[in-house]
């Protein structure tokens, strides 16, 4: 048999004594009443009685008129806060906080001055306990009443924290009162009981507290998932987690482990299902909080990052108060802790200091995290029209940051807590450090291609949407940027994958404007400045039009560019956004074709005209032969020519 | 029968007498911080005056008219839905004639059915601290009952006079000074007293003998305080059960009346505007809880006058106090007793006493919208309430 299982026995014979000893208690405990009744009614019925209740109605009048003064002065402003409508959910928190404000400040007058007033009797023994206990019940009680109300508010639904119907919010009212009152009574009632000297009742009074509690949140259980609308199955509908029969087992070993006289193992249960329960209605009551929130203000990237902040740090205090609570149910020094001898207390303080630099990092990860989500959730679209929306960059670049910083702070973080924990990192790191070097060697390729994208993208080389040709010939549109490469979408299909490393010099053709040229040809008859004319005006009724307008930036011109045999050439040039000059171009020559019709010109044509004299004949009649078509006039002049 | 307004002002001022009473033997109790002496020097210039022919006949009669017409307000209640002072003040009410009984008919009675009683207050404190100390538990609670029942009362009468303004400062604390210095001085007379019986035998022969006297009559005694409680517990009980029987025979229809600020309020036909606002839990400024006295829970008619009971001497006296237009009534005074009735409360929910001692302050115009202060800025509250 080892030495768990020695620990075990142990422990469940302890056990097996304490039910013994519950069983004598309840034997025990009739005789106690009779004792305790024989006590209380000696005491009431002699002077020491009626002094002590005397005093005690003299410090209830005093504590009941200050705070009545109190309220004379401060029941307006309570009116007003409670018929207060709210516009927001972080008002009604506000206001909420005053009137718990004011109500404590009536209670702390109410409970101080009675203690003040307690001090200025002499008085019998054996009472002032009974007095100080009495006051620290109403104390514990109407404290109870007041967080119960601030969190449920049954009368005044706007200032509810929790997001719940009036008839339940009344009902849960009632139960917190309910179980608040028996466990007061479990507490101090048995206090006094014991004090008086009848132990086993007070026993019985503490086991019948307990077990009427479990018995309220038993019911408190029962009636909730009753209340839970029910809702046909059908589909493939998961099947609810079954919450009521776990609830009840927990109510029950907790009670069970409490009536076997593991006192701190109940106690650590309920202090964790506490902490469970605060994180839950935290969570929404800030979740509730800030979603109004975002409709009422602008400013809601500061909203998102203090919602964020606000519910991590309540999850710290939470985490920390129960932790500490728990420190203190077993036992363990915490201000000692890092000093202490102890394995068991060491080992605990540095799980403790892990958790709370791992909630600390959580904040700022949470609050980082939410800064940068809210901006990107604020950019506008990343491509408007095939062009590349301004925020394009950003949209990139945020999530880059995002996982780079995550990445760098949960590294640090976990090994802040291996240090913590007690595991050298030293070696870690080192080890980390060579297999860093020979990556480093290896992956030296990959790590150029991560360095130059990071530049890429700082200098704002190009972005989401955009087309551009990298320095080894690869043209696309920038379909994704990722940490490594860049994927571009040729105009034909393919899809290029680049690492940055390799990109070389960037021509990006979708910035700012484009300049196009293009050539029309002209017979050599034409006269030059009536062609600049006619195309001039072309430009000018282009941009007459909406939808040219918009993407041509310059109008169209054209002059002279060339003159060859039998041709003039005219260079026509206009300015337009980028991508958009293949359209426009289309447009020009169209229109240009058109008003050279309307003015009675035409193309240069290839139509070679051979003239043919017919030697001794006075017919001189040309005659066309043939017409080579494909044939650039510049190869076909001389011909002509030498002809 | 009286009507309602004459009702009302007979028990104030019944309860005014008996609260004076109490008050000067509270009083003569408290000079027991000084010294027994200091109670016997005192005695006539505090207990005097009640125990004349004329005194002993008021205290009867105010005692016996305040009895009765508390329990007739209880009967003529049409609802549970009250103010917690009141509730409070109704409650502590019901229990001063059983504590108290045992006490008058001690110190009244016994005197007349035995000879040589002598009931001075060395007598009481002896019987109170050494010889049936029970009935100076009963003694205390009855004290503490009857003075914050009688405080509850005054306070509120006393609060919408203008005078409340200069004297407020002054009476408050003597309302929590007097139960306070008589318990001190019934302590430390008890004390006292106590230490006497135990130097003093000379004295505490003379008290035996007067407790032997009580104790003779004991058993006519207890008969008469039990004559006397019955017939006490069969009134309260019919009270209670004309009010229960009033509260289930009453009319089942609903309805409903909607409040400015789009609130609406759901009850029985014939209760009060007042008395809905409470069950729904509407805030509604109401300074004397539904006396008719205050003014501050009056409200502009919009829609549905003639579906409300008509107004009644205390409303149109107050009505005209406060200096109310037309078309505005009294929501604690009238009923509602059909559909269709719409209001717009005159004065915000948390107008306090000062909305009834100077109503030309709190009403500057007929603002239909005054009491729904959406945008109220809770920092100005104590400056627009004082």
């Amino acid at each position: 048999m080892n030495a768990y299982m020695m620990h075990l026995m142990a422990a469940l014979s302890e056990a097996g004594g304490r039910i013994w000893r519950l069983a004598d208690d309840l034997l025990g405990a009739p005789a106690d009443l009779t004792g305790l009744w024989h006590h209380l009614t000696r005491l009431v019925d002699s002077d020491v009685g009626v002094r002590g209740f005397t005093y005690m109605l003299i410090l209830l009048v005093i504590g009941v008129g200050l705070e009545w003064l109190f309220w004379t002065y401060a029941l307006p402003s309570r009116q007003a806060i409670e018929a207060a409508e709210p516009e927001t959910p972080r008002r009604a928190l506000v206001l909420g906080l005053q009137r718990l404000g004011l109500r404590f400040a009536g209670l702390l007058l109410f409970v101080g001055s009675i203690v003040a007033a307690t001090s200025g009797f002499v008085w019998p023994p054996g009472i002032q306990d009974v007095v100080v206990t009495l006051t620290l019940a109403i104390l514990t009680v109407r404290f109870a009443g007041l967080v119960s109300d601030f969190f449920l508010a049954p009368r005044t639904p706007r200032l509810r924290l929790l997001r719940m119907t009036p008839q339940a919010a009344k009902r849960a009212s009632k139960g917190v009162a309910a179980v608040v009152y028996v466990l007061a009574a479990g507490i101090f009632l048995a206090e006094l009981v014991d004090h008086a000297g009848a132990v086993h009742l007070a026993s019985i009074i503490r086991v019948a507290a307990a077990v009427l509690t479990a018995v309220l949140l038993l019911g408190a259980i029962a009636a909730q998932s009753r209340a839970r609308p029910r809702v046909p199955r059908r589909g493939r509908r998961l099947p609810a987690s079954p919450l009521a029969f776990m609830g009840s087992c927990f109510v029950l070993g907790v009670l069970a482990l409490w009536l076997i006289g593991a006192d701190r193992a109940a106690a650590s249960l309920i202090v964790a299902a506490v902490v469970v329960g605060a994180e839950v209605v935290l969570r929404d009551m800030v979740e509730a909080l800030t979603r109004s929130d975002e409709e009422a203000s602008e400013d809601d990237t500061v909203a998102a990052v203090v919602s964020g902040i606000v519910l991590r740090l309540m999850r710290l205090l939470v985490a920390l108060v129960g932790l500490g609570i728990g420190a203190v149910i077993w036992g363990v020094p915490i201000l000692a802790m890092e000093g202490g001898d102890s394995m068991g207390g060491r080992l605990a303080g540095r799980i403790l200091g892990a958790i709370a630099l791992l909630l600390i990092t959580d904040v700022i990860w949470a609050a980082a995290k939410a800064a940068i989500d809210t901006k990107l959730s604020r950019l506008g679209p990343m491509a408007l029209e095939g062009r590349a929306g301004p925020n394009a960059r950003l949209g990139t670049l945020l999530p880059l940051l995002r996982k780079g910083f995550g990445i760098t702070l949960w590294t640090l973080a976990l090994l802040s807590t291996l240090s913590i924990l007690g595991i050298e990192i030293t070696p870690l790191l080192a080890g980390a450090g060579v297999i860093g070097i020979a990556l480093g060697f290896g992956a030296q390729t990959l790590v150029r291609d991560m360095l130059s994208g990071m530049f890429f993208l700082i200098e704002d080389v190009f972005r989401v949407g955009e087309y551009i040709e990298s320095g080894t010939n690869i043209k696309g549109t920038v379909e994704r940027i990722t940490l490594r490469s860049v994927a571009l979408r040729h105009h034909n299909g393919p899809l290029y994958f680049v690492p940055y490393g390799g990109m070389g010099a960037v021509r990006n053709n979708s910035r700012d404007w484009v300049i196009e040229k293009f050539n029309i040809p002209l017979p050599h008859t034409v006269d030059i400045e009536t062609v600049r004319k006619l195309v001039k005006k072309v430009g000018q009724k282009m941009l007459e039009e909406p939808e040219l307008a918009a993407v041509i930036n310059e109008p169209l011109k054209c002059n002279i560019y060339r003159i060859e045999p039998g041709l003039k050439i005219f260079r026509c040039k206009f300015q337009s956004l980028p991508g958009q000059q293949f359209t426009v171009r289309a447009q020009a020559y169209r229109r240009i074709e058109t008003a050279l019709k309307a003015a009675g010109l035409g193309f240069a044509d290839n139509a070679q005209k051979l003239l043919v004299e017919h030697q001794g004949t006075n017919e001189s009649a040309p005659e066309t032969i043939s017409t080579l078509a494909g044939v650039p006039p510049s190869m076909l002049n001389p011909g002509a020519a030498a002809t | 029968m009286l009507p309602t307004i004459w009702m009302r002002r007979l028990r104030l001022v019944t309860g005014l007498v008996l609260m004076a009473f109490v008050t000067s033997h509270l009083g003569l109790l408290a000079m027991g911080i000084a010294s027994l002496h200091q109670i016997d020097v005192w005695y006539p210039y505090f207990m005097e005056p009640w125990e004349g022919r004329v005194g002993e006949t008021l205290l009867c009669f105010s005692a016996f008219v305040h009895l009765v017409l508390g329990l007739q307000s209880i009967a003529a209640r049409r609802t549970l839905a009250m103010s917690r002072t009141d509730a409070v003040q109704l409650f502590l009410a019901l229990l001063v004639p059983p504590l108290l009984i045992g006490h008058v008919l001690t110190l009244r009675i016994t005197g007349e059915l035995t000879s040589g009683f002598e009931a001075g207050y060395e007598f009481i404190l002896s019987v109170y601290w050494s010889f049936a100390p029970l009935y100076a538990i009963q003694q205390l609670l009855a004290l503490i009952v009857i003075w914050a029942h009688a405080a509850i009362g005054f306070y509120g009468f006393m609060v919408l006079r203008p005078i409340w303004k200069r004297i407020g400062g002054l009476v408050t604390p003597v309302l929590f000074a007097v139960p306070i210095l008589s318990l001190l001085g019934f302590a430390q007379g008890g004390k006292e007293t106590v230490d006497r019986l135990a130097a003093d035998p000379a004295f505490r022969q003379g008290i035996e003998a007067s407790w032997q006297r009580v104790g003779e009559v004991a058993d006519r005694l207890m008969r008469i305080e039990t004559i006397f409680l019955s017939i006490y517990f069969a009134a309260a009980g019919l009270a209670i059960g004309f009010f229960l029987f009033r509260f289930l025979l009453r009319s089942r229809a609903t309805v409903h009346v909607a409040y400015d600020g789009g609130a609406v309020a759901t009850g029985p036909k014939g209760l009060s505007i007042l008395e809905l606002s409470r069950t729904n839990d509407i805030p509604h400024a109401s300074v004397c809880s539904g006396r008719g006295r205050c003014g501050t829970c009056r409200v502009e008619i919009v829609a549905g006058a003639e579906r409300l009971s008509p107004a009644v001497a205390i409303e149109t006296r107050t009505l005209a106090m406060v200096r109310a237009g037309p078309g505005v009534r009294l929501a604690c005074q009238a009923l509602v007793l059909g559909e269709g009735v719409s209001v717009v409360r005159v004065l915000p929910p948390f107008a306090d006493a000062s909305a009834a001692r100077e109503p030309q302050e709190w009403v500057t115009e007929p603002a239909p919208v005054v009491a729904a202060p959406a945008g109220l800025d809770t920092e100005t509250v104590p400056e627009a309430a004082s």
